[in-house]
Formats: structure tokens, sequence, C-alpha cells
């Protein structure tokens, strides 16, 4: 799940317009979702004080875990003064079920402040505006098709990688080839919104299209509405786009990211191995060791970035784990881009795709939160030490592990709950 | 596609009768049994309660063409509406292209989107796919 820009700013102004709703109240959120992160950020812009986190879900609240640095419960945890005193805001799909369940815990429903993004649909949208703006939309998603079919030929097959994730692309590329057989498909064009989709697109070696995000919602909604579009177009999604139907790794673990793929997403009746994209041996990997004076073998390429989401390890946390992995001898570098910044202590490297493998397998370590990356180079031969975070499903370890996936044996796959733990499972780990 | 437009014109007029003849409100959930995926159809009917407890649903209203085959138990929270093939496609066709009511279902593998892949793969049974992934 993201949280896109309109649904930031619809949480930052219901926050600037309710600002006085919290004045002497408890502030918690329900819901360790991406939402919370944001909403949190709108308070401390307000200077309003987060108290509390609630989830029902244990793996992520309760037992004393944090998130984003907040105490977290159960809601059928909460104590009278919580009950009494909290303004809860939700900002969930589910606001219905979640705010009766405040309502039966003894909540005053004045004290609940739902706040309704994407995710939170209104009840009704029947509006005849509503409607014929939509048509207008899904038209021109129609014409958009023509137009690439006009473009690059009757007979072209288009793949929708809607999702910007680069691990989303290397999934749907992994299986690709399976799918192009079985339905006999020759030429084909993938099309996705972000660039790094597409470099990793192109590592599978197909042709690729970039649009915008508001091309591509476009398609979608018309491939939903004009059923002989499934003919020669295809979303390559885990998940319902719009609905959001996908099953959740909470009940069933052994579903992972790849099975979704497998299954859900080209609907195969069996596994298949999956294709490894291409690597370049270019070697430039040494020079660049060279350069910065990296040792061969003992040096761990960190990678604190990822794409689609954002981590709440703390930059001091990582330079605490830099100042460790450098007192054990090792040189340590840190993966970064464009606005980017390496970890204090750290060299900047970057290398593109292609290359990923060579330059951890010439590091010798890889320690990185989960990203797109970890999939392009779960197949090195070299410690992977892949982080994943509690407290959000963003990157769960159940759905989004490697090993998990089955993309690799050997990866060594931590969680970060809080900096003690995170620190003493490098240690026994590097 | 002016035909399709009229299509969902006609679904939009089918779905503001139901709603102002019911009185639709939060509590109220539409289920919608688009074919003949009568498996499908009855195992949400058998798990519906999932959904009431889940979604604390009050009234459900059940929309299909043909009951012969489906689990027709008589329930106090249940209203069904058997209306035309036709009108069920043109209601179809209004939700693929607004999503005019959150609390709607159709009980269906790929409308508007999916499929039945997962389902028998890893211990994923029908029941699984009903209450995990269609009652979401």
């Amino acid at each position: 799940m993201l949280v896109n820009e309109k649904d930031k700013e619809t949480i930052n102004s219901l926050i600037h317009n309710r600002r006085k709703f919290f004045l002497d109240k408890k502030t918690i959120i329900f819901g360790c979702t991406p939402y919370a992160r944001d909403i949190y950020q709108a308070l401390d812009e307000h200077d309003i004080g987060l108290s509390l986190i609630i989830d029902n879900n244990p793996k992520k609240a309760g037992s004393g875990k944090l998130c984003m640095g907040i105490p977290t419960k159960n809601p059928n945890d909460l104590n009278d003064d919580e009950i009494r005193n909290g303004i809860y805001i939700i900002c969930s799909k589910y606001h219905l079920e979640m705010t009766s369940q405040l309502i039966e815990l003894g909540v005053n429903e004045n004290n609940i402040l739902c706040i309704h993004v994407g995710e939170s649909k209104k009840l009704f949208e029947d509006d005849i505006e509503k409607m014929e703006s939509a048509w207008e939309e899904v038209c021109l998603g129609r014409n958009l098709v023509d137009k690439w079919k006009r473009e690059y030929g009757r007979d072209f097959f288009f793949f929708l990688l809607p999702y910007p994730g680069t691990g989303d692309a290397y999934m749907a590329c992994r299986y690709l080839p399976y799918f192009l057989e079985q339905n006999k498909i020759e030429n084909i064009m993938l099309v996705a919104t972000s660039n790094n989709s597409l470099k990793v697109v192109k590592l599978f070696g197909y042709d690729t299209l970039l649009v915008s995000h508001e091309e591509m919602s476009i398609v979608l909604r018309s491939w939903e509405v004009f059923e002989d579009l499934r003919a020669f177009v295809k979303p390559l999604l885990h998940w319902g786009w719009r609905t959001k139907r996908f099953i959740s790794s909470d009940n069933h673990p052994q579903i992972t990211f790849n099975e979704m793929f497998l299954y859900d997403t080209y609907a195969f009746d069996r596994p298949h191995e999956g294709y490894l994209p291409k690597q370049a041996k270019t070697g430039s990997w040494v020079g660049c060791f060279a350069s910065h004076g990296l040792k061969q073998g003992k040096t761990v390429i960190f990678a604190p970035y990822a794409g689609s989401f954002t981590y709440n390890i703390s930059a001091q946390d990582m330079e605490n784990v830099v100042i460790f992995l450098k007192n054990k001898g090792y040189d340590v570098c840190t993966n970064c881009f464009g606005k980017e910044k390496p970890i204090r202590g750290t060299v900047p490297i970057c290398f593109p795709y292609e290359e990923a493998i060579g330059y951890v397998e010439y590091a010798g370590v890889f320690v990185g939160v989960r990203s797109g990356l970890c999939d392009i180079i779960s197949s090195a031969r070299a410690k992977k030490i892949i982080i994943y975070e509690s407290g959000f499903n963003a990157t769960s370890i159940d759905y989004f592990g490697l090993v998990n996936m089955g993309l690799c044996e050997d990866a060594i796959e931590i969680v970060y709950d809080n900096f003690d733990k995170f620190v003493s499972d490098i240690e026994n780990e590097v | 596609m002016e035909s399709k437009y009229n299509i969902i014109k006609e679904g939009r007029g089918i779905f503001v009768d139901i709603k102002n003849k019911y009185c639709l409100n939060e509590n109220d959930y539409i289920i919608l049994f688009p074919d003949d995926m009568d498996e499908l159809s009855n195992m949400v009917i058998d798990n519906i309660e999932v959904l009431k407890r889940k979604k604390y649903v009050k009234r459900f209203f059940f929309v299909c063409c043909d009951q012969t085959n489906l689990h027709v138990e008589k329930r106090n929270d249940t209203i069904w509406i058997c209306c035309s093939q036709k009108e069920l496609d043109a209601l179809m066709a209004y939700y693929t292209l607004v999503d005019f009511f959150s609390n709607i279902i159709v009980a269906s593998y790929d409308m508007p989107f999916g499929s039945k892949g997962i389902i028998g793969k890893n211990g994923i049974s029908l029941r699984d796919y009903v209450v995990d992934v269609l009652f979401v």
C-alpha cells in the first residue's frame, strides 16, 4: 500500500482543521499502517503529541512493540483513561468496523476522527457527475490503448506494471516467459510508471514504455470496463488494484509475494522455476572499489533506502551499526542515488541493476532494508543480511521474505523492532 | 462505446432504485452473484455470517438472476433481489466503472479483477478465498 500525495494532503488538512480537537486529549491512532506515518508527521507539524498506536494484529501491536517509536497496544487492552480521554484517528478502508469496535469498547463516538483517503471511500459514489467523469476517463484510456496499437502494431500485447515498486517488476518478469509461451504471445511491450521498474524490465530483455500515473490509471480503468481489451492488455498485479483483493499473509503465511505472482497474477496451475535477470560481467566494481579504498571480500554494501517504502530505522541506529562493522574490520559503503545521502562514515557508491550481483559478490557482504534491490541480488554468492520492519505490513517478512519466497536459501533475515535487538542481530550474523 | 454507456446508465438506475427502495445505509451489504459460478456463490452464502460479524452488517441484499442452484435459506437479515440477466449485467457494468457503493461484493473470481489461480495452491481452499479475499 502506498500513500499518495493526495492522501497526504487530505491527512494534513484534516489535522490542521481539527487541531483544537486534540487539546488536553491523548491522541491515539488506530491502525499500524503506512497512513499512521503520515498522520504522525501531520500531528507533529501541529505540535500534537501522539500517545499510542493500537492495532488488532498481534504481529504489529502489543507485547512491548513500538511503531515509529510509539508504544502500541491491542484495542482490547486500552485502559479506562485511554477510553475516556483518547482521541482516536482512523484512516482505513475498515473504518466502519474499527469505529464499531471502539464504540463497543466504550469510546465516545465524538472522540473518533475518521480520515477518508483513497483507501476509505465514501459509502455512496452514485451521483451522475461521478459516472460521467469516470466514463470520460475510461474512454480516454481506451483511446490511449488504441494509440499504442497503432504505434507498435496490431499484434502487440501490452503488460501493465501499475505499481512502481522494482520488486513487483522483478516478480512479474521472472515468470512472464511461461505466460507468453502458454498463450503463444510473441510481440510484447511492458508499460510502467517508474524508471526503476523499467530498468528491472530491461534486465530481463523486454521492451518498455514509460507512461504517467494518470495514463496508467485510465488504462486500468478502461481495462475493467471494456472486456475486449483483455485480449491484448494485462495488468501484472498481485492484488486487485481497485478492489484491493489479495490474500493476507497474516492468515496464510504459506502464501508469499512469489505465490501471488505465480498463481494469482499469472494463474499458473503449477509452480515454475523463475527466470533470472541478465547480469553484466563488466568488472567495473574492481575499479570502483579500488578508487574508494574498499577491500574485496571485506566490504559491507549498506542499502538503507527502499523506493516504495520509508523505513523507521533512524540514521543514528544505522551509524552505530556502521561503527560496529568497521570495528570488526569491514569497510562500509552506502548504496545511494540522487538525493539519498550515504550513512555517515561510509563511502557512497551506486551501481546499475545489471551490475548489482557483481558488486555484492565482490564486496562480500550486503546489508539492506527489504527493497526491490534485494530481489535482484538474491542470487548473489555473498553474505546477504536483509532487514524487515515490524509494525507495518509493507515489508512483512512472511510475505516478502527472500527465503520464504524461494528466491534464495542463504539470506539472513532480521526484523527490526528496536535498536538493541537490531545491533545484536547484526553482531550475531556478521 | 455508446451502447456500453447506456448499459452503465441502466445499471446506475437499478442501483438507485434499490438504494431508495431499501434506504441503504452503512450497515447494509450488497452481494452480486453475476453468473453461473454456483460453487463460489454458495460458498459466499454459506459463510455470510463471517462477513456479518466482520463488517457489522445488519442487512444483506443478495442480487442474482437465477436462484435455482443457490442455497436459498430463510434468513431474517437477507433480502433476495432477483432480476434479469440483462439487469444484472448492467449493474456489473456500472460497478466496473464506479465504486458506487462501498459495501458491495461481487461473488466472482475475476470480476472486476483477479483470478482463481490461488485456490488449491499451498493449502488455500475456496472457503479461504471467500473469507480472506472476497470478504476483505
